[in-house]
């Protein structure tokens, strides 16, 4: 009993400077919302940005969560709030998206006084309707934290503000950078954050705490790209690898690897067929399963393309690399060999392996990891770049493939021969994935953040231009 | 229940009705305690030990406290102004862990949501334990009339000036951070024209370190407005001294040397590392040697301590002759083990490069000169892959190959310079010494170099032979007195036995002083041009030194060129008499060689007159003879070698 009690008590708040005031941390990226309460080490509510749009009579119906926009209702059409730049685009669609994924799992919708509940209205008590609807707002116990890119900037940081302030009734709220909160997330007050996501690469200098801006690098080679480069090699392979996402599949029948699959495909209705970027958003889920099971860096010593010191070609060596086989929804299977492999993410450090098309220019030599991190140091100051280089973090759920890390350390030693470089990379995958949110739940929940929240107060006082002179 | 059973077997009547009431009685007469159930039950008919307990909920803990209910405190927090009042979850009853409360105002009270209109009744709410961590940079304070005297500048507007002086404090002196953000943009004055305007709206472009020279000097002239130098506590006057100290253009020549070592190949940075490597070992080497050098020195210098402490008699180890002795001795104890201790390490050494931080002890070195200085020594060092030396550094290091073999045993090079002064006796050494004083040349070299202590050397030598050349002269003059006595007395006999012819007397007595000389040349007849060759060679050798010498005279300090002036001239002397000696004996030979026929007379004359100048004590000595000191003793050491080679 008397170890039962003990447990029941707090840590004390002087061994970790927590001091929890039921903050919410919300973290919104192009493939998902994560959000949860400060202090918690992953986010309860994970949503993914897309959302479903049905078009109806009395306007387009919005559907959010995975549950509802995996399903293929009549001429259902997906779309994403967020812009390519990793950017909220559409504000509207994005704030009741990131309402539902606070409300549907982090808090619920509060009853209301006895009095204001509806039940014992009269007619004549219209008086007090104001302070009801203050009541309804659905974060006014809530601070709320929220994160934004290393190069969001203007009239875009006030818009979050604006949303928490309004139409949420947080009493207070702070918004942070990613790369930051990442850093923190990995113990580090200064660290050379490298974020791949779905839509792109970020390269995030932080120093004590705060982004050096002019050092900030990003390009569009990340998860997405690499999609598109599995794409590209379906298409292009000799005969193509059809790609049928599985809500297209009625039944199948199993069938030897490399031959034409034997399924029978689903029929829409004339009028009531999911629209194509619907099937393009399956597709998707396809090919994010072949990315976690089949695609993986090459190792090394050098690149793809290269050469090996015992001679030949390094792709000659890659190719007596075991294979990994991949079944598609449809039946279709084939033994994937390791030169199909390596090939979508190579592009990554090596721009000349990168498969190309009319539509799919191939990416400049500046784009890739190494010329990204190589760039942003240029840019910082010559004193802090060793210390960066001893910091380099690692996150975002693109830097999950096979040997990304320690390929990405033998090009930072190619590059910088002289200099001690050391890759923070946390091995589990969801600390990985939801890198700035743990930063942010472990920054909100800090006892001595509570003077940093810009309160409703100074909000009411200053506007939403205080995010500028606050958030630096 | 085995007591009726017996019954039963034994047919008496059975005790069932009597066991009812014993039942009953049981508990009262149980019997005696700590036996085992069985047992009793053999005795008393006991039921089965069967316990019907009936199902129920396990029973709530009886706690000694009572539960305390946690709730949703609110608290403030001084560190801000807008009294923001957030809630956090603590237990009833605790301790606010802020400890003092913070009132809050009616400003404050309707600052937020309604929520914290809710807490306007309690009067007031806890500060947070954080917000003693708020601390703020002091910003330097100035004002218009300030700046336009003492904080004017070409390069930097005032504007500019507070916009980075807000920048720096906004973001606590992280120049870092303050130099990524600066973004300063001129904002437009009303009373400058267009083209002017055009002008100031270009911004300059500002390095980290112009900020920083801008902000410093900023700071540091506010620091004395506000509090003059005399005034300071030391660790203001010391931020104002590194404030006033930096070097911006310092610091960019560093960045940029920074910025190349971070461009360093893979090569540079090896070599760079091994280069390090090295210099760690050899600064350990060093240390390592200057130690072994400092033992060997205590264990010199502790010796002669001992050595009183073991009753020895330190007077010999007082004079540094001693002194050099014990070292010897305590070197040949010694040495055996350092031998085989500096095999062990050459052959290590030898054997793989990898033998990491290697001393050479000065003793080694001394030794292993000593071993390279024989014939086969350069090649034995070329050998072993070691550098050859320069012919400057064989000079410095004293290296020599000498074609004889030296005498054995280690010598230290410092013992030279004692050993010179030194002869086998010492009636000997002190006659140098004072040679030494009457040439004012030190007993101990000022500067004895190695060039210096050779020539050292060779002025001891010399005098060293002219002192036995004296001694000789000495020898040979005593004989002539002897002689000359002896002749007087022969002649007084003489003439106390005939006293016929008086004044042949007198011519006679010449005759037979002639004579005598003759006689005695006239023995050395065959020797004589052995004799001269020698003198010759002797007169050439002086001559040779006193060349070499004034040869070597020039590259010498001006001391040394005087004091071996006089030596030289010395030797000069010296050669002057024996040539006159040489012409002399010359001369003599062309007396004596008439002579001949008196050979054998002489011989025996001769013989006579050592057994009498060894029989009779010398006559005392004539002025007139000690003028010829010289010649004569050339002249003894003549006579000296025919006599021995007589006797022979």
């Amino acid at each position: 009993m008397a170890t039962g009690q003990a447990s029941t008590k707090p840590p004390d708040a002087n061994e970790y400077g927590g001091d929890e005031i039921s903050a919410l941390v919300l973290d919104p990226g192009y493939s998902t919302v994560r959000a949860g309460f400060a202090g918690e080490d992953v986010p309860k509510s994970v949503v993914p940005s897309y959302y479903g749009v049905i078009p109806t009579d009395s306007g387009n119906k919005i559907l959010f969560g995975d549950n509802s926009i995996h399903t293929p209702l009549p001429r259902i059409s997906i779309r994403n709030v967020m812009s390519k730049e990793g950017t909220v685009e559409d504000w509207d669609t994005a704030a009741n998206l990131w309402e539902y994924a606070i409300t549907s799992r982090l808090t619920n919708a509060k009853p209301g006084p006895l009095a204001y509940n509806g039940l014992n209205d009269t007619e004549n008590d219209d008086v007090k309707m104001e302070g009801v609807e203050e009541q309804e707002k659905p974060l006014r116990d809530n601070p709320i934290l929220m994160t934004e890119t290393g190069w969001n900037a203007g009239k875009d940081r006030e818009r979050g503000i604006e949303i928490a302030m309004e139409s949420w009734g947080s009493p207070a709220y702070w918004l942070a950078r990613n790369g930051v909160l990442t850093s923190f997330a990995a113990g580090k007050s200064s660290a050379l954050v490298v974020d791949l996501g779905a839509s792109s690469i970020s390269i995030t200098p932080v120093h004590d705490g705060l982004i050096l801006k002019k050092g900030v690098a990003r390009s569009p080679l990340a998860g997405n790209f690499i999609s598109q480069q599995i794409r590209l090699m379906f298409s292009q392979s000799q005969p193509p690898i059809p790609l049928t996402p599985h809500y297209l599949v009625a039944s199948k029948t199993p069938v030897d690897a490399g031959t034409p699959s034997q399924a029978t495909l689903r029929t829409f209705a004339p009028n009531t067929e999911p629209d194509h970027s619907f099937r393009l958003f399956q597709e998707e889920r396809v090919l994010t399963e072949f990315k976690e099971s089949v695609v993986a860096v090459w190792p090394g010593p050098g690149r793809l393309s290269g050469h090996a010191q015992s001679g030949g070609t390094n792709m000659d060596i890659a190719r007596q690399h075991p294979g990994k086989p991949f079944e598609m929804p449809d039946g279709w299977n084939q033994m994937f060999g390791a030169q199909d492999r390596y090939r979508p993410i190579e592009a990554l450090f090596d721009p000349k392996m990168a498969l190309s098309d009319a539509d799919n220019p191939q990416p400049s030599a500046s784009q890739t990891v190494g010329a990204l991190i190589q760039s942003s140091l240029s840019q910082v100051d010559v004193d802090i770049r060793p210390a960066l280089l001893a910091a380099v973090v690692v996150t975002g759920g693109s830097s999950l493939y096979q040997g990304f890390t320690d390929r990405l350390n033998q090009e930072l030693n190619l590059i910088y021969p002289g200099v001690r470089v050391r890759i923070n990379a946390s091995g589990n995958a969801v600390e990985r994935k939801f890198g700035s949110w743990i930063g942010g739940s472990i920054l909100a929940s800090l006892g001595t953040f509570h003077q940093m929240w810009i309160s409703k107060k100074e909000y009411d006082e200053q506007g939403p231009g205080i995010i500028e002179k606050r958030c630096k | 229940m085995m007591g009726s059973d017996a019954r039963d077997v034994m047919g008496l009547p059975s005790a069932a009705p009597k066991a009812t009431p014993a039942k009953v009685q049981k508990p009262k007469g149980r019997g005696p305690t700590g036996m085992i159930r069985e047992v009793l039950d053999l005795k008393y008919e006991g039921a089965p030990p069967i316990s019907i307990v009936a199902p129920k909920f396990k029973e709530k803990p009886k706690l000694p406290f009572k539960p305390r209910p946690w709730e949703e405190t609110p608290f403030g927090n001084s560190a801000r102004k807008d009294g923001l009042i957030l809630r956090h979850w603590r237990r009833k009853g605790d301790v606010v862990n802020g400890g003092s409360a913070m009132p809050v105002t009616p400003a404050d009270s309707n600052a937020a949501s309604e929520m914290e209109q809710d807490d306007k009744a309690t009067p007031a709410v806890p500060d947070s334990y954080w917000a003693k961590y708020n601390v703020k940079v002091e910003r330097p304070q100035y004002t218009d009339e300030q700046y336009e005297t003492h904080l004017k500048s070409e390069n930097w507007s005032k504007e500019e000036t507070d916009y980075l002086v807000d920048l720096a404090t906004e973001f606590d002196l992280r120049w870092i951070v303050i130099a990524d953000r600066y973004d300063y943009i001129p904002s437009e004055k009303p009373k400058t024209d267009e083209d002017s305007m055009a002008v100031t709206l270009q911004a300059k472009p500002r390095t980290q370190e112009d900020m920083k020279a801008r902000y410093y000097d900023v700071a540091a002239k506010t620091m004395v407005l506000h509090n003059p130098l005399s005034s300071m506590s030391s660790t203001e006057f010391d931020a104002h001294e590194k404030m006033t100290k930096y070097d911006p253009i310092r610091e960019t020549q560093r960045k940029r040397y920074a910025e190349q070592l971070m461009h360093r190949t893979k090569e540079e940075k090896d070599e760079e590392e091994y280069l390090l490597r090295e210099l760690s070992r050899i600064v350990s080497s060093q240390e390592k040697l200057s130690q072994e050098r400092k033992a060997l020195y205590d264990r010199l210098e502790a010796a002669p301590s001992s050595a009183r402490a073991e009753s020895y008699s330190t007077s010999m180890h007082s004079t540094s002759q001693g002194l050099t002795q014990l070292m010897q001795n305590l070197l040949t104890q010694n040495k055996n083990k350092e031998l085989e201790k500096k095999e062990k390490r050459r052959s290590l050494l030898e054997g793989g490069e990898t033998a990491g931080p290697s001393s050479f002890h000065p003793m080694d070195r001394s030794q292993r000169q000593s071993l390279s200085s024989a014939p086969h020594g350069q090649r034995l060092s070329d050998a072993t892959g070691r550098r050859p030396l320069t012919q400057q550094e064989q000079r410095k290091y004293g290296v020599s190959h000498p074609n004889e073999r030296l005498t054995g045993g280690i010598q230290f090079r410092h013992e030279r310079i004692t050993k010179a002064g030194q002869a086998k006796s010492g009636v000997q050494t002190s006659r140098i010494g004072a040679a030494l004083t009457e040439l004012k040349i030190p007993p101990r070299l000022v500067m004895p170099t190695a060039k210096v202590v050779t020539e050292y050397e060779r002025l001891i030598e010399s005098i060293k032979h002219l002192l036995e050349v004296r001694k000789v002269s000495e020898k040979v003059e005593g004989e002539i007195k002897v002689l000359v006595a002896q002749k007087e007395q022969a002649e007084a006999k003489d003439r106390g036995e005939e006293i016929k012819q008086e004044e042949g007397q007198s011519g006679g007595l010449e005759e037979g002083e002639t004579q005598n000389e003759g006689e005695r040349e006239g023995d050395d007849n065959d020797e004589d041009e052995e004799k001269d060759a020698e003198g010759e060679k002797e007169d050439s050798d002086d001559e040779e030194g006193g060349r070499g010498e004034s040869e070597n005279d020039e590259d010498e300090d001006a001391e040394g060129e005087v004091d071996d002036n006089v030596v030289a001239d010395e030797v000069r002397d010296l050669q002057g008499d024996e040539d006159a000696e040489g012409e002399e004996q010359e001369d003599e030979d062309g007396e004596g060689d008439g002579n001949e026929n008196m050979e054998e007379d002489a011989e025996g004359e001769n013989e006579d007159e050592d057994a009498a100048s060894s029989r009779e004590s010398p006559a005392p000595t004539t002025k007139s003879e000690g003028m010829h000191k010289r010649s004569a003793s050339v002249m003894s050491l003549v006579s000296n070698r025919s006599s021995k080679r007589q006797k022979k």
